[in-house]
């Protein structure tokens, strides 16, 4: 080999080899191009189970089924695919206690409503839901003092809750349900955030709920006379599903029942999809901070016909503040509510409907806002009952504008009324969807589909009393 | 001839005791029955022996078995109270003493003396006293050689499943008193016995067709089956003077004889459950060790072992009786004698112990030590071989603790059972790995059984010498390498130094990646051959093609069998030349590389055949090859070989930072070296780097595996490097080139320091505990029935070879932790998917009662590593959905796990071998919200106990194969739960599965045994040829001249 050709050899090894090297080493620090292995979001919450799930799982832990309980409680179980289901409804008392259960086919898009206490009265049910076949979503409500509260069951079990609106003022009888499905033992410390800091009690400390069993506890013995009682539930082992009831005598004018299924989440945006403020009609905003820091929240209120500046709320460490939302909003207005924050909170809102509105439309109502948004969304039962108003409110929080459609499934039929079959939302907009002017019935189940992500909720009115809740979205997991 | 019994002086015999009548007879009588053929000269001591006995009430019977001469007269002139009695001239030794039954009457002690034996005074007293008072039947002294009483022959004998006898005494072993405790045994040898009468009648005698060879192993295991105790009293001595070996070797009992006398002994003794399993496998060893004779051209061998099974087989009318008759006086199962028998094979343990033992092999030893320690003060002058030097020591000092203390279960690392175990497991046609399935058991089974005999059982020391000794030999492997490429000397030192100290072995160790360590064990071999028979190394032997071929597939398929992938080596190594072959014209023939390449990866499919059969029904379950990780590594992880806790970051940089060196500083035939040797790097780089970059969530084998081939090219280079420097740099003018090598050379040094530190612990790194020891409880649940436990998480941490499902790896073991019986999981399909199909409900969150699904299964706990080990503290955590989704199942109670390990347990599941009310079991896949009482109310069958009428489910892949049988009928067969085995049984009772193609896999095995020993020869005869005894250093290599 020439002298030559050994160095052009040499030469060339070397920009390969060093090319080579360095080539990757310049695309390695380049960023990646691959997906990203991030871990992925841990869907919590009410959601529409996945296509082909072999067996999901809904938990209904507040309200009762023996004679004269406080909040008597049904099961509404809604199937919105085309083929059957079969739900096999366990109601759990103790772990040495048997625990009944029932099993109901549900025959595609139609929805079977169970009273618990045909399956077993007890001052203290838990109830597990578990359904096969067609995609359902399990809902329950609760009635007593003369209101009812609707709203979804939980579908998974966490290690934590937050609740945020809540009162233990004179009058006031709020419960906190526990329930715990599994065969150990749940071990679970409770906190209170007040308006004047947050509350421990001892006996809420290393609180044990028996393997499966639901507990109640009662917040008020806990936490007595306090505006604002927003309760934070943490598991030192194991996993539980904590709702909670609030009942009003009417000691400061309100009075009723509501119901709120805790946020297994702390999350910065909250979305409200549907509120308003009437003379008689009152609703207020929430805002938990269970962090050991203080913080400050923006709340965006989004009239229907025009804007608000965003009003900041400065959020003390282990505290709840409340914001009154028809102090700026013109009363017959409707409006949607953001609500962002710099730390994770928990954010619901408490509407109370007093005099002057008619008596039948009396009561409160809790809401937990929505933290994710869907394409669509699933709302069951359509209507309350027979008497009451209904209406569904769809936001559509993005940027960008969209249409959405409402279908309503009765009894095996699917039915897309005109009005609703194209409706174009504004970004920030919102449209309210008036159910008993569309024809649902009360076995109807109510599904809506948007070309991009909406809020969607539901509101009822003159049950007798007043219920609102977050319908249930389907996130794909 | 007069056959009536007659003292030698006249009178006829009376066992009664020959004191006087008037005398107390305190002693129980003994007779002695000394049997006799043309008895030699040693007869008169024999019999004065025995008369010179203090035990007072011995008589004496001499059975003479067709003398020519007629020894009365002889006898009569030691003892003339002795009784002779003369037989017919066929009658052997066990006939003859047989014949004691009929005439010796009142005696309470038969002791049976062959002629060559010299009692101690005392040893007959010493023997009926340890009778009495042990209440043994038959009881033996420790015999010593008759001209050295100092050397032990037997004292007391064991013997293996097969009837082959172990005596547990070395060959020449000294009589220390160190095996001088009286204990009970197998059996004694007839040469000196003592044997309660009334048992021998009853036993009927020896079996006269069991010798000679086996007579006494025959009678005592009669005797223990009987329930009667048979024990060694060493106080007791007998000289031996082996008469038929040492002074007639006419007399000396051939092979074949003894082997068709155990043969039959065990087939008369041996339980039916025993001999349902110990035949078979019986079967096949003597078929290899027939091939073996043959192939090693010992056909008389051959023939005896032949002859033995066939003589049997003639009798086989005579055996039935006589196992009838045996096995109607069994007492005691053959579990309770175990304990008494030795593991693995005793001829292979006499074998190896012989072997070792050989005195010339000692002799030869130390004087070869002598010589190596003469040389090595000379050697050690050489820096570079006081570097290996201080190398060896920091391996031995690193591995110390893993050596003396073993190697922890970690990762793909399991432990091994014994030799039994993995051979039942090798050569079974069912793999009880997963849900089972009829796939072939994985090839590195047999290799393990291999080595378990070979070190006599010991399959844990096996373990621990493959897995420390990977480093070791895979620095040796790369030195042998390194002096045909880069030269003899230190270049080829630093090579394998270079290789040593690389970080990747040492956290292959830590993660447990079992596979990438015989990788790198085995590369440098495999690189070696190929380029032999490429004709790229200077030793290359073409007229041997095909053997040198055979060769480097055999390697291959070794490498193979323990890491699946392996079998892409050759290629990637044939690519590397390829891509460099324009830089390197001329050199080495490309296309006998190739032709290679390819025809050895052939060979190495065919010898691990069926098995690689398996990977055609694969299909989505990669695992089964081995591609079960998901790679993220960025690249400078990658060049630097940091793939684990071991190794510095800074000396992962210089060591490919020496290589690179080379390409600046080699010329000539390095320089062409040294390009190949970094475009296999670049391959092996590769091969880690672009599915880690662009790929991540595509299966892959382990990153540890993949970069073996890079850390072998950059030692070579590496050692290049010092090659050019001694060579090459001497042609330049001084200047940066110089100094350039010579901060390389010290920069060496770091790595050198962080290998130094990683050793400093004894175990590179490796926990101290793991696991199998952590989970150790579990194997006690194995009451409650036959369970399962399904590995989920993170696939680098499962300590299985995990199967992929998504982002989660996941894998079965049986009754526990597990073993190496389980490993690389049998391919997908049948039942084994429906395994996937519950996990895939799991980790997308698709059921609350998983549990229930798994339950039919067997799967009793699920556990959930965040780590490789207890003892590690890195993390690596199962995906936060699938733990949730494990803590929302209704089924399942978290149990309190060791730290880093979630552990659960299955309140659904239904023991894998169940009995269950029959309305309980479905055809088809349970209903995951139906009634769960089945689970609550199955009963597990456990061998031999009944259970109630019902279905039982044997959870199992169903196959048409299995059977249930219960009170001697087989029960209907039918599907249960979609995969399993179910059966109805009518009527309460003990339950026992089968699985009815075994016979299948026999011929499989025994075509294994040709092909590997067939593979075997041929190396040995290429191994000759190709490995030429002149020292490298006399001849400079021929491709670096070129």
């Amino acid at each position: 080999m020439s002298p030559s050709s050994a160095r052009r050899n040499r030469i060339v090894v070397i920009v390969i080899v060093v090319g080579c090297l360095l080539l990757a080493a310049l695309v390695d620090g380049s960023g990646s191009t691959s997906t990203s292995p991030a871990e992925q979001l841990v869907a919590l919450g009410p959601r529409l189970p996945v296509a082909h799930a072999a067996a999901t799982a809904w938990y209904c832990a507040e309200g009762t089924s023996n004679p004269g309980g406080r909040a008597d409680e049904r099961v509404m179980i809604a199937n919105v695919d085309g083929f059957a289901a079969r739900a096999r409804v366990t109601v759990m008392q103790g772990p040495s206690q048997p625990a009944p259960s029932k099993t109901y086919d549900i025959a595609p898009r139609s929805l079977v409503v169970v009273r618990v206490a045909d399956i077993l009265a007890v001052a203290e049910p838990g109830v597990l839901v578990e359904v096969t076949g067609g995609r359902s979503v399990v809902t329950h409500s609760v009635t007593g003092t003369g209101d009812a509260g609707y709203g979804p069951c939980a579908r998974d079990t966490a290690a934590s809750w937050h609740f945020a609106a809540g009162t233990t003022v004179k009058g006031a009888q709020q419960d906190l349900a526990l329930f715990n499905p599994f065969a150990e033992d749940a071990i679970v410390n409770i906190q209170f955030l007040t308006d004047t800091g947050p509350l421990g009690p001892e006996d809420l400390q290393g609180f044990v709920v028996p393997a499966r069993s639901r507990v109640t506890v009662p917040v008020q013995d806990q936490a007595r006379r306090h505006a604002l009682v927003a309760t934070q539930v943490s598991t030192r082992r194991g996993r539980v599903v904590a709702e909670q009831s609030l009942v009003l005598d009417g000691t400061d004018g309100r009075k009723g029942l509501a119901l709120s299924l805790g946020s297994p989440q702390l999350a910065r945006h909250w979305e409200f999809a549907n509120a308003s403020v009437v003379p008689g009609r009152t609703q207020v905003m929430v805002i938990a901070n269970p962090s050991s820091v203080p913080t400050s929240a923006r709340v965006r209120t989004r009239l229907d016909g025009g804007a608000l500046e965003p009003e900041t709320v400065s959020l003390p460490a282990g505290t709840a503040v409340s914001v009154d939302l028809g102090r700026r909003v013109p009363p017959g207005v409707g409006f949607s509510v953001a609500v962002e924050s710099r730390l994770p909170v928990v954010a619901e809102s408490l509407v109370a409907v007093q005099a002057p509105i008619a008596s039948v439309q009396r009561g409160i109502a809790t809401t937990i806002g929505a933290t994710q948004w869907a394409r669509r969304w699933v709302d069951a039962p359509a209507r309350a009952t027979a008497t009451s108003q209904d209406l569904v409110a769809v936001l559509n929080p993005s940027g960008q504008a969209l249409t959405f459609r409402m279908r309503v499934l009765t009894d095996g039929k699917t039915a897309v009324p005109p009005s609703a079959e194209r409706v174009r939302l504004e970004p920030g907009k919102r449209a309210v969807l008036d159910l008993v002017k569309l024809g649902a019935s009360p076995s109807a189940t109510v599904v809506v589909e948007a070309t991009a992500p909406v809020v969607v909720e539901r509101a009822s009115g003159a049950m007798p009393g007043i219920t609102m809740a977050g319908a249930i979205p389907d996130l794909g997991s | 001839m007069d056959t009536t019994p007659t003292r030698s002086d006249g009178p006829m015999l009376d066992s009664e005791p020959t004191g006087e009548a008037s005398e107390p007879v305190v002693a129980p009588p003994v007779v002695a029955v000394v049997v006799t053929r043309d008895p030699g000269p040693w007869l008169e001591e024999t019999l004065a022996a025995i008369g010179g006995s203090d035990y007072p009430a011995v008589t004496v019977l001499v059975l003479d078995t067709g003398s020519t001469v007629d020894p009365t007269a002889r006898v009569a002139s030691v003892l003339p109270g002795a009784f002779v009695r003369r037989l017919p001239e066929a009658a052997g030794f066990a006939a003859a003493a047989n014949d004691v039954i009929d005439v010796v009457k009142g005696a309470t002690f038969l002791l049976f003396c062959h002629d060559d034996v010299v009692v101690d005074p005392s040893a007959v007293r010493l023997l009926v006293e340890e009778a009495f008072r042990s209440n043994a039947a038959i009881i033996g002294p420790k015999l010593v050689e008759y001209d050295h009483p100092d050397v032990l022959l037997e004292v007391g004998m064991a013997i293996d499943r097969f009837g082959v006898p172990h005596s547990g005494i070395e060959p020449g072993e000294l009589d220390q008193e160190q095996h001088d405790a009286v204990r009970d045994v197998f059996f004694v040898s007839s040469t000196a016995m003592l044997v309660r009468s009334d048992l021998f009648a009853e036993l009927g005698g020896f079996d006269a067709m069991t010798f000679p060879g086996a007579e006494d192993l025959d009678l005592c295991w009669r005797a223990r089956i009987a329930g009667a105790r048979v024990m060694v009293a060493p106080d007791a001595r007998a000289r031996h003077r082996r008469a038929d070996k040492v002074h007639d070797s006419s007399e000396a009992v051939s092979p074949a004889i003894a082997q068709r006398s155990r043969l039959r002994a065990m087939l008369k003794s041996a339980s039916g459950w025993s001999l349902a399993y110990l035949l078979p496998i019986a079967v096949v060893l003597a078929v290899a060790e027939v091939v073996l004779f043959v192939l090693a051209r010992r056909r008389d061998r051959a023939r005896a072992l032949i002859g033995a099974w066939t003589w049997n087989l003639r009798n086989l009318g005579d055996l039935r009786r006589a196992r009838r008759s045996a096995q109607a006086l069994r007492r005691v199962p053959d579990i309770e004698l175990r304990s008494m028998q030795v593991r693995g094979s005793a001829r292979v343990r006499g074998y190896v112990a012989g072997s070792l033992q050989a005195e010339d092999r000692i002799r030869n030893l130390s004087e070869r030590s002598r010589d190596l320690s003469g040389n090595a003060s000379g050697r050690l002058r050489d820096p570079t071989s006081l570097a290996a030097l201080v190398f060896v020591l920091l391996v031995l000092i690193g591995s110390r603790s893993l050596v003396f203390g073993g190697v922890p279960v970690v990762g793909q690392l399991p432990g091994w059972p014994g030799v039994s175990s993995l051979v039942g497991t090798f050569t079974s046609a069912w793999r009880y790995a997963y849900l089972g399935s009829t796939a072939s058991a994985p090839a590195q089974l047999g290799v393990f059984s291999v080595l378990g005999t070979v070190l006599l059982g010991a399959t844990g020391l096996a373990r621990t010498i493959v897995v420390v000794g990977a480093l070791p030999f895979g620095v040796f492997g790369t030195w042998r390498l390194g002096r045909r490429i880069t030269g003899p000397g230190r270049a080829a030192i630093v090579a394998a130094l270079a290789y040593g100290i690389n970080p990747l072995p040492r956290n292959a160790l830590v993660a447990g990646r079992f596979g990438p360590l015989v990788l790198y064990a085995l590369a440098p071999f495999i690189v070696a051959s190929l380029l032999r028979v490429g004709g790229y190394l200077p030793d290359s032997a073409p007229r041997r093609w095909w053997r040198a071929v055979v060769a480097t597939g055999a390697l291959v398929a070794l490498t193979t069998a323990a890491w699946p992938p392996a079998i892409v080596l050759p290629i990637l190594i044939a690519i590397a030349l390829t891509l460099a072959q324009p830089i390197a014209r001329g050199a080495g023939a490309l296309g006998a590389v190739w032709r290679a390449t390819l025809v050895s990866t052939g060979i190495s499919v065919v010898l691990l055949l069926p098995w690689p059969l398996s990977f055609l029904r694969a299909g989505d379950r990669l695992a089964a090859l081995g591609l079960a990780f998901r790679l993220d590594d960025d690249f400078s992880n990658v060049l630097r070989f940091q793939t684990g806790p071991n190794g510095a970051g800074v000396s992962g940089w210089i060591i490919a930072g020496a290589a690179l060196l080379v390409l600046v500083l080699a010329s000539g035939p390095r320089l062409v070296w040294a390009t190949r040797a970094w475009v296999l790097a670049l391959l092996s780089f590769a091969c880690v780097w672009i599915p880690s970059r662009f790929f991540p969530h595509v299966s892959m084998p382990a990153v540890e595996g993949l970069l073996v081939p890079a850390a072998l090219g950059v030692s070579l280079a590496v050692g290049l490097g010092v090659a050019a420097f001694i060579e090459d740099v001497r042609a330049f003018h001084f200047g940066w080139r110089q100094v350039a090598a010579v901060g390389g050379a010290i920069a060496l040094a770091f790595p050198v320091f962080a290998f130094a530190l990683d050793a400093t612990d004894g175990r590179w790194h490796m926990p101290t505990n793991d696991w199998n020891s952590n989970l150790s409880w579990m194997r006690a649940e194995g009451e409650s029935g036959q369970f399962r436990v399904l590995w989920l998480g993170d696939p680098a941490v499962l300590p299985v070879d995990p199967v992929v499902r998504g982002d989660v790896g996941f894998g079965v073991t049986n009754d526990g932790p597990g073993d190496v019986r389980t490993a690389l999981p049998p391919p997908a399909g049948g039942s084994s998917a429906r395994l996937g199909a519950a996990v895939d409900q799991l980790r997308e969150r698709r059921s609350n009662r998983v549990g229930a699904l798994l339950g039919p299964m067997g799967v009793r706990y699920l556990a959930v590593p965040e780590r490789p080990n207890p003892g590690i503290t890195r993390s690596n955590p199962a995906p936060a959905r699938l733990l949730v989704a494990l803590a929302d199942q209704l089924d399942l109670v978290r149990l309190e796990g060791p730290p880093g390990l979630e552990l659960y347990e299955n309140n659904a599941w239904i023991p894998a071998a169940a009995a269950l009310p029959a309305n309980q079991v479905t055809a088809e896949s349970p209903d995951p919200i139906g009634t769960l009482t089945g689970a609550a109310r199955a009963k597990p069958v456990l061998p031999g106990v009944r259970v109630p009428a019902g279905a039982i489910v044997w959870s199992q892949s169903y196959d048409g194969a299995w059977s249930a049988s219960s009170n001697g009928t087989t029960l209907p067969h039918r599907r249960a739960f979609g995969f399993a085995n179910g059966y109805t049984l009518a009527q309460p009772g003990a339950v026992s599965f089968s699985y009815g193609d075994q016979w299948l896999r026999y011929p499989e095995v025994l075509i294994e045994i040709v092909l590997v020993v067939g593979a075997f020869l041929l190396w040995r005869g290429s191994a000759r040829f190709k490995w030429p005894l002149r020292r490298p250093s006399d001849e400079p290599p021929k491709a670096a001249q070129s």
